[in-house]
């Protein structure tokens, strides 16, 4: 967690992604800014519907129809690497690419990649068995029939020229850097052959083959074991370190951002309502939702018998009708009557790279 | 985060709550109302039913069995403007004067200018009961007969009694429509309650159902319809002759619903809201008939309704074969037994006149069905 | 199983406040193969399970996905008829004097079973499958009532109003259907059907797993509220750690089918015995940027139920094995009073906790 470079690499810029739907429209993202550092973590967390899902998605421009982003920037800034030196290249607006053109499709998976929470699903199931990985590859685009090797190797020479003898090597590689034993037979067993922690490494392989600059990840343990979430934590840990890569890991854990982020941003109702550096967050969070949130998991460790939990009363508000003010005041244990109801809180600077959306701290 | 749970309702605070409460099936109503074609094919099935189920006897300007002097004759031409370029507001047909040339034996029609018969509405004719209750004579149009009985109107022709075409169709209707729905009905009902119980029980019960099923889907169905159409005594009454056929076109039906069924129950099963009802202690017909059946209508009735026109169609197909419906019964497939000669062709097209309420019943069917299908899935928005 | 009118007795003489004791339980899954579904093994999902249950307290029952937690919870109240072993519970309808009188459940007539049904519910983990969505929340909630002939109409329906009220929702909820409710909120009407035959034992099957955190934390709190108010007791069924904890006054860890140690919740997370608990209790990641945990790595992935490794079934992972880990099963023994462990070299560890 060392201070001294910080390189943007991805910017929001006050993102709006909308769904317009039979009941109205939902603003799944609402006027969002965030930062990610070359080579740092940034923690995305919030309750399902906050919108964190869908900020992953308009990073790589593939928001579900009927969702649109309908204001705000997406700022890029891509690097080429010449001479084993890599050097500022361009800026690129994501926001303003086709979503199926070139630049996109180099950006996604070459540049940024992108892991998911169900494993499962994210590998193309399969239907031979015994096909040396060389012909298989040259087959691929005939058949879905995938092995694990191939997804690969596929992924490398989408991206790179590279032959089919190297991409396996490097399939072979990759699988041994995720922890996957035997990893020269295992590039060849199908995904069913693999276990629900086997096939995430898989896919952090997937994702990490082609050096990204960043990888997103999205919930990526969430379907796992303890023992399992651990192992994986600790691999995605020390790949970061040895290629320096931004991860912007989304999560509800409190535990797992806690171990894994450099700086956090917490989401509520498609808004970030506070940002700090990790351990600033957990030892001294501003907004009141932080606040509730870090009471609201019980903890490991001494405890009195029948003690409470802080809950958080109530329930998120329904999308079409958001409360005004301050999304989060009727769930607010700090509520001030006439003021949160009424005045939209704005992004405020409340500490060193801390900031929080929330009246008590500003001036009104 | 997916759309379709954000579309979801959210309990918003007590001020604000006004929101009816939606069941199952008034969701469904409310996706299949925004669906044009199958609400068009909804009231097209409407109309049918009604009229041809319920009311021919009102609809159809004469009773079925009265046959006229005029045999075979073409469809009446009717007239807003007379022989003398005079034009009348209320339409009117012509007499019909019969002629046969005795080389051919062929007949002709020709009309009889000076005989001018306005169409009424609402005429007095044969009498009925009307829904089998209430005695009268009043018929949907018509011409007036009582003080002319040579006036007729034959809208579709008539056939070789001199019958109206129109009427029988009508007719013909009411059995080609009942037969399909009955047949359906059993249908339905022996293939859920089997599929219900293969999936529940499982094992043994399971295995018998599903190799009976699998034993009467190996057979080929046209011949086995014949084969079992055959075997009706030909002594038995007409109505004898249309239970046994509609219970036979469900024969083959049920297997197929069946497994369709057992399938979905499979899955069901496993859910936990059974496990629930169990763990407090239900039935098993409790659990088979409050938990598991109703989640398999919605897919029932789709199926069912896709398997009408099937229905139709092998009934109507029985009955050209000479094989099911027989006259004195008329149902569509005895006129299109009628119909179906090359003489008949050649010298009575408009008995074709029956395709066209075949078809048009058939794509209505289907235009619900498949209406049907996407709406009972309201939950699935995306 | 044959009908047996008769309510055995329990062999041994039942401690006056236990309320459930599980003895010996197996469930054993046929592997069928084939056209003749030929059985060719078993997935013994639960293989020998002891642990017993006080009146009023909470026993966590926690492993990982696959240990066959959720399995015993459902074999205990038949939804699963059980291969093998004992359900003692000690029950007050089948007893004749009022009190409470130990029957083995497994031994019991259908009929005497659904009177037991009344006494233990279920409280199931996913808040959209565990509602039947064609029915109104009343219905849902009435249904048990309905099973036992204890719907009598207007009083119902009060009780109905007054439950719903008791778990945090309003009446004019009680016409809806589930799809209309939140996660949470649905969770709560499961949570009120469990409690419509004012049961004496709820099984809560991954009650939390499923919801957010915020609401995680305000149902864990209206099950205690519950449990206090209609003197329930709980076994609590979940694979997270810090959960069960916060709830359980006992935690039992299970780990492929078998208990592994059981003790209670402070005793067992401060001062583990089993080696497999210590690496779970590392595993877990702690909300604390600062804190510094000494992972320990369990070598590769839970065992194969259907082909479990000999002996201890945690020895490959376990990185105190020795020689008789791989030929022997441990017995499950107290080794101290109230704490109960399955490892030959329990004595002689000295584990970490948390």
């Amino acid at each position: 967690m060392s201070e001294t470079t910080k390189e943007p690499l991805v910017e929001v810029k006050d993102l709006r992604v909308e769904f317009d739907v039979r009941a109205g429209i939902v603003k799944a993202v609402d006027g969002l800014n965030l930062t990610i550092q070359r080579g740092k973590t940034l923690g995305v967390i919030g309750e399902s519907g906050c919108g964190k899902s869908m900020t992953a998605r308009a990073i790589l421009n593939m928001i579900p129809r009927p969702g649109k982003i309908t204001n705000g920037k997406i700022v890029y800034h891509r690097r080429v690497k010449s001479n084993g030196h890599s050097q500022l290249d361009d800026v690129v607006e994501i926001t303003e690419l086709d979503p199926d053109g070139k630049t996109i499709r180099e950006i996604r998976g070459g540049e940024i990649g992108m892991i998911f929470q169900e494993p499962m699903s994210s590998l193309t199931p399969v239907y031979t068995a015994g096909i040396h990985i060389n012909e298989a590859v040259s087959l691929h685009r005939l058949t879905p029939v995938r092995k694990v090797g191939d997804q690969i190797a596929e992924q490398v020479m989408a991206h790179r020229n590279i032959t089919q003898e190297e991409a396996r090597e490097i399939a072979i590689k990759m699988l041994g850097r995720v922890g996957i034993p035997k990893p020269d037979q295992r590039v060849d067993s199908y995904p069913h052959q693999l276990s629900g922690g086997q096939r995430q490494r898989v896919m952090i392989a997937i994702a990490l083959s082609c050096e990204p600059a960043m990888l997103i990840a999205d919930e990526p343990t969430t379907a796992l074991d303890v023992s399992i979430e651990a192992q994986i934590l600790d691999i995605m840990r020390e790949l970061q370190e040895s290629v320096n890569m931004a991860i912007m890991f989304i999560t509800h854990n409190l535990g797992v951002i806690a171990s894994m982020a450099d700086e956090i941003v917490v989401m509520y109702m498609g808004k970030a309502v506070e940002q700090a550096k990790v351990v600033e967050l957990f030892k001294d969070a501003k907004h009141p939702y932080t606040q509730a949130l870090l009471r609201s998991i019980p903890k490991l460790g001494k405890k009195n018998k029948g003690e409470r939990l802080a809950s958080i009363s109530g329930m998120t508000p329904d999308p079409f009708n958001l409360p005004t003010g301050c999304v989060f005041h009727p769930r607010c244990p700090m509520f001030m009557p006439g003021k949160c109801d009424t005045i939209v809180p704005s992004w405020t600077k409340v500490g060193e790279d801390h900031y929080a959306a929330c009246l008590l701290y500003e001036e009104v | 985060m997916t759309v379709a749970e954000q579309t979801q309702p959210v309990t918003t605070p007590a001020s604000k709550q006004k929101q009816v409460s939606q069941s199952y099936w008034s969701l469904v109503w409310w996706k299949f109302k925004r669906n044009r074609t199958a609400v068009v094919g909804g009231i097209l099935l409407i109309a049918f039913y009604i009229s041809f189920v319920a009311i021919p006897e009102f609809i159809s300007p004469y009773a079925l069995a009265r046959s006229s002097k005029y045999v075979e004759a073409p469809p009446t031409k009717i007239r807003f403007v007379d022989a003398a370029g005079q034009f009348h507001a209320r339409p009117f047909v012509y007499g019909l004067e019969q002629e046969l040339d005795f080389a051919t034996r062929a007949r002709t029609y020709v009309e009889d200018t000076t005989r001018v018969y306005p169409l009424y509405f609402f005429v007095r004719g044969d009498p009925y009961e009307l829904l089998g209750l209430i005695p009268t004579n009043l018929h949907l149009y018509g011409v007036d007969q009582q003080s002319d009985p040579d006036a007729i109107v034959l809208l579709m022709g008539s056939d070789a009694l001199g019958r109206d075409w129109f009427t029988r169709i009508m007719y013909g209707g009411r059995l080609s429509l009942t037969i399909g729905l009955i047949g359906q009905v059993l249908t339905i009902l022996f293939g859920t309650v089997l599929g219900v119980m293969s999936g529940f029980y499982g094992g043994a019960v399971d295995q018998v159902i599903q190799r009976t099923t699998e034993f009467l889907n190996a057979f080929p169905q046209i011949p086995l319809f014949m084969a079992l159409a055959a075997a009706i005594p030909t002594f038995w009454s007409p109505l004898a002759v249309f239970f046994i056929l509609s219970i036979i076109l469900s024969f083959v039906g049920w297997g197929g619903l069946a497994r369709q069924v057992r399938g979905l129950i499979l899955s069901l099963r496993e859910r936990e809201y059974v496990l629930a009802a169990k763990s407090a202690g239900a039935s098993d017909t409790r659990l088979m008939f409050r938990h598991l059946l109703p989640g398999t209508m919605s897919h029932v009735v789709v199926i069912a309704t896709l398997a009408i026109p099937g229905m139709i169609l092998a009934e109507t197909a029985l009955s050209w074969l000479g094989l099911g419906l027989r006259p004195p019964l008329t149902s569509w497939g005895v006129l299109l037994f009628d119909a179906a000669t090359v003489r008949a062709i050649h010298t009575t097209p408009w008995e074709l006149w029956t395709v066209p309420f075949i078809l048009v019943t058939i794509l209505a069917y289907n235009m619900l069905g498949d209406g049907l299908r996407d709406a009972l899935d309201p939950y699935g928005a995306r | 199983m044959a009908a047996e009118p008769q309510i055995q007795p329990a062999q041994t003489k039942a401690k006056d406040d236990i309320l459930l004791e599980v003895k010996g339980l197996k469930k054993y899954f046929p592997i069928q193969k084939g056209l003749l579904r030929k059985t060719v093994g078993y997935v013994k999902a639960v293989d020998d399970l002891n642990f017993y249950v006080r009146q009023g307290e909470t026993l966590g029952l926690v492993g990982e996905s696959g240990c066959g937690k959720s399995t015993a919870g459902r074999s205990i109240i038949r939804l699963y008829e059980p291969t093998a072993g004992q359900v003692l519970f000690n029950s007050r309808a089948l007893s004749s004097n009022g009190g409470g009188q130990m029957v083995n459940l497994i031994d019991l007539s259908p009929d005497q079973m659904k009177i037991i049904r009344r006494e233990i519910s279920m409280v199931f983990q996913d808040p959209i499958n565990s509602l039947n969505p064609r029915m109104t929340v009343s219905d849902i909630v009435a249904e048990p009532m309905e099973i036992h002939g204890l719907d009598t109409g207007r009083e119902t329906e009060e009780v109905i109003v007054r439950l719903l009220e008791r778990v945090g929702l309003r009446p004019d909820h009680l016409r809806r259907y589930p799809h209309e409710f939140s996660g949470g909120q649905r969770q709560r009407i499961g949570i009120a059907r469990a409690l419509a035959l004012n049961p004496q034992l709820v099984i809560c099957d991954e009650p939390v797993s499923a919801l957010d955190v915020s609401i995680q934390a305000q149902t864990l709190n209206l099950l205690q509220d519950l449990q206090q108010d209609f003197n329930l007791s709980y076994l609590f069924v979940a694979h997270d750690l810090s959960v069960v904890q916060h709830i359980s006054d006992r935690v039992a860890v299970m780990y492929v089918g078998k208990i592994a140690e059981m003790a209670s919740a402070e005793e067992l997370y401060s001062h583990p015995l089993h080696p497999y608990t210590e690496a779970l209790l590392s595993s877990v990641p702690v909300a604390d940027p600062l804190y510094k945990s000494e992972r320990i790595v369990m070598q590769g992935e839970v065992a194969d139920p259907s082909n479990p490794p000999s002996g201890c079934y945690f020895h490959p992972r376990c990185r105190y094995a020795e020689e008789i880990c791989k030929l022997k099963t441990p017995e499950f023994r107290e080794l101290k009073p109230d704490h109960f462990v399955a490892c030959h070299r329990a004595e002689e560890l000295q584990l970490e906790g948390k």
